[in-house]
């Protein structure tokens, strides 16, 4: 349901609810304050009538009294003339109104004084029953003092039926119209209110990879909208953040790449400028050879770099003895280069080699020989790589540390990222492709560990390999 | 002509300088980071400079602003694998003065660089003409009059350069700075005794002079001698 239906449904209930509850109201209190007014009248006229019957009454035995209909000219009345009755303590019917051609059963002596609706002869009539308190003045009787009885007296309440009906038509009808108005209100409101929403979808839907720099201005926005729009500027700042590592990316694969194919095609072209020698020309396809296996070892680490998963990885396991005797073999594959620039390799071992760890053989030979590697090259000319495993109960790290000059503080942000070398030319004379952390940390989340880098004290880098470890016994 | 190269890719600075050197008007200095190629930019004469961008040290643009600074008129190629239409522009406006992106052709880079030298020197037309002497440099071919040879590539070398300076005086250092790279150790009477090579070449069958010795200052390479006290 769209938000502009529901807000026009629930605004619409609301008015609704309201609408009934006051035409409830309404009704109810006009109905009660109606009902007084007959009420009042009724005991008016059975007051008038009680004054009457004391007036006229002689004695207690008496039968009947003298009652003249002039007197009150109501009981003459031919159309919907009043009832009244009179009845006595005993029992006994004092005197009923002509127009009651016979006492309704219900109509007996009381004490209380109430009142009742009832029907007669297809007529609707309210009376009430008004129970009257005579006192005799001592010299009338020598008994009692005071004489009992009670009116009973009833209008006819067609008037007032008409009336109440006419007043719920009324409040009906009105609420009936109200309703109809609400909903247009309420559907002019839900647009209104949802025009500020629309115009920000409309803003948003000019946004598109060329212009990401696109910011909602939270000035022009109503305040509770505020909130959206900032969260959208959110969005936009990291998706444009994205799009520029990417974009970034891009440019420096296509730098990577043109590099190698640049020598390939300058060695091949100033061959060409000189007359064929086979010796020289020997030489030359043996340099294009090397060439062109850089240039597939290139390509296969960009593609590993942004490789997002690999299934083969995930769940690999290996026994930490295996591990550590692996890791010594990667180091044994260094010493040649290691004692050319001066630099020592000092491995320890793990406390125990009980237990398994949650990689797999490529994964370490790719992360250990890309940690050493960077140890021995950036390291300076004398080096020590300090190679340590430690466990605890859930994982297993391998520090690697040297004791050269360390990283920079502006690389340490972005030390794993793909072609972030120790300076800037990109240079594969100096060594390295500026890949090899990129992948290696890659390597090591893959299979649920972390790769990360600290100074190390006393000076020099510390990279810490954590892997997920389980002990035999689990 | 003296060129120098500034690319940390050794293999690749070297083809270019192999390329380059195939023609007998090059001899060729090559730098592999950005402070060694800076300072060689500007204590040494070079007649074209191929930078790169992505330099160790110093970086390409920065070596650019350098070297305009000094006022220097040096022709500049830019050469590097960032050639977006943004990374031209810059360059362009640095002061170089042509853009070459990686991987280009070896014949494009050497037909360009050509270029760049004729028109510093004011001479666009490849075929250098002085008098009856014509310099075709492209194929290295000298004609004078109805005779044509081909010349060691140090006398062609020492020929073209005098007639891209043609009607100038040109100093025996200036010859030493700009005929050979910085691997040869200068002896200034190497000079003489390839002019007066090249003189005896270019006036075989009774031609008149045209390298003119100016006593103190240098030569001149002209159809006329010219006036002086000495004459």
């Amino acid at each position: 349901m769209s938000l502009r239906l529901r807000i026009t449904v629930l605004f619409l209930l609301a008015q609704l609810s309201l609408l009934v509850a006051f035409s409830t109201g309404t009704f109810l209190f006009t109905y009660r304050r109606l009902i007084k007014s007959f009420d009042q009248s009724l005991i008016a006229n059975s007051e008038a009538l009680a004054s009457l019957v004391k007036d006229h009454i002689n004695d207690e035995n008496s039968n009947g009294f003298a009652f003249s209909y002039e007197v009150m000219p109501r009981f003459s009345r031919r159309k919907e003339p009043d009832l009244f009755a009179i009845l006595l303590p005993d029992g006994r019917l004092l005197q009923k109104s002509k127009s009651m051609p016979y006492l309704p059963d219900f109509i007996i002596y009381t004490k209380d004084r109430r009142f009742q609706n009832f029907h007669l002869d297809e007529e609707h009539y309210r009376g009430v029953f008004f129970p009257v308190t005579h006192e005799i003045s001592p010299q009338e009787t020598s008994s009692d003092k005071e004489r009992q009885f009670t009116i009973f007296f009833a209008t006819n309440r067609e008037d007032l039926d008409d009336d109440l009906a006419d007043i719920l038509e009324f409040i009906i009808g009105s609420a009936i119209l109200m309703a109809f108005l609400s909903t247009g209100v309420a559907f002019w409101v839900a647009r209104k209110s949802l025009k500020p929403l629309y115009h920000l979808a409309d803003e948003a839907s000019n946004i598109d990879a060329e212009n990401l720099d696109f910011r909602f201005v939270l000035g022009t926005l109503p305040t509770d909208i505020q909130a959206l729009g900032s969260a959208f500027n959110d969005v936009l700042f990291r998706i444009e953040e994205g799009f520029k590592r990417e974009q970034n990316f891009t440019d420096d694969a296509a730098h990577e790449l043109r590099t190698p194919v640049t020598i390939i095609k300058s060695t091949i072209q100033s061959a060409l400028l000189f007359p064929p020698d086979q010796q020289q020309d020997r030489k030359t396809l043996e340099e294009l050879n090397e060439d062109v296996n850089r240039l597939e070892e290139l390509i296969e680490a960009l593609l590993l770099s942004i490789r997002t998963s690999s299934e083969e990885n995930e769940g690999a396991v290996m026994p930490v003895q295996e591990f550590c005797s692996e890791i010594e073999e990667v180091i044994s594959t260094f010493p040649l280069t290691v004692d050319k620039s001066g630099t020592s390799i000092h491995f320890q071992g793990p406390d125990s080699t009980s237990g398994y760890v949650y990689t797999n053989n490529l994964s370490l030979r790719q992360i250990m020989t890309n940690l050493i590697s960077n140890a021995v090259r950036h390291g300076g000319k004398t080096t020590n790589v300090y190679l340590s495993i430690s466990q605890s109960e859930d994982k297993l790290s391998v520090m690697v540390e040297d004791d050269g000059p360390g990283v920079p503080a502006e690389l340490k942000q972005q030390l794993f990222q793909r072609f972030v070398r120790g300076d800037k030319s990109r240079t594969r004379s100096t060594g390295g492709l500026g890949l090899g952390l990129s992948i290696s940390r890659i390597s090591a989340e893959q299979c649920g560990g972390t790769l990360s880098y600290q100074d190390r004290e006393g000076g020099g880098s510390c990279f810490i390999w954590e892997s997920k470890y389980r002990n035999e016994s689990q | 002509m003296r060129i120098l190269i500034i690319e940390d890719e050794i293999r690749l600075a070297n083809n270019i300088k192999k390329g380059l050197g195939s023609f007998p008007s090059f001899v060729v200095d090559v730098c592999h980071d950005g402070i060694d190629g800076q300072h060689q930019a500007l204590t040494s004469e070079y007649d074209l400079l191929i930078l790169d961008l992505m330099l160790p040290g110093i970086g390409g643009l920065d070596i650019l602003k350098a070297i305009r600074a000094t006022g220097s008129r040096l022709p500049v190629l830019i050469l590097t694998a960032k050639n977006t239409k943004e990374d031209i522009i810059r360059g362009l406006d640095y002061g170089c003065d042509d853009y070459l992106g990686k991987p280009f052709d070896m014949g494009e880079l050497l037909a360009r660089a050509k270029a760049l030298i004729r028109r510093s020197h004011n001479q666009p037309d490849p075929i250098l003409r002085i008098d009856d002497l014509e310099i075709d440099t492209r194929s290295h071919l000298v004609k004078r009059g109805e005779q044509e040879f081909l010349l060691p590539a140090l006398e062609y070398r020492l020929l073209e350069y005098l007639a891209y300076h043609k009607g100038q005086i040109v100093t025996k250092t200036d010859l030493l700075e700009h005929l050979y790279d910085y691997n040869w150790e200068r002896f200034s009477n190497v000079i003489e005794v390839y002019i007066s090579g090249l003189r005896k070449k270019l006036e075989k069958s009774g031609a008149r002079r045209l390298i003119h010795t100016i006593r103190g200052q240098g030569y001149i390479l002209s159809p006329d001698p010219p006036q002086t006290s000495h004459q």
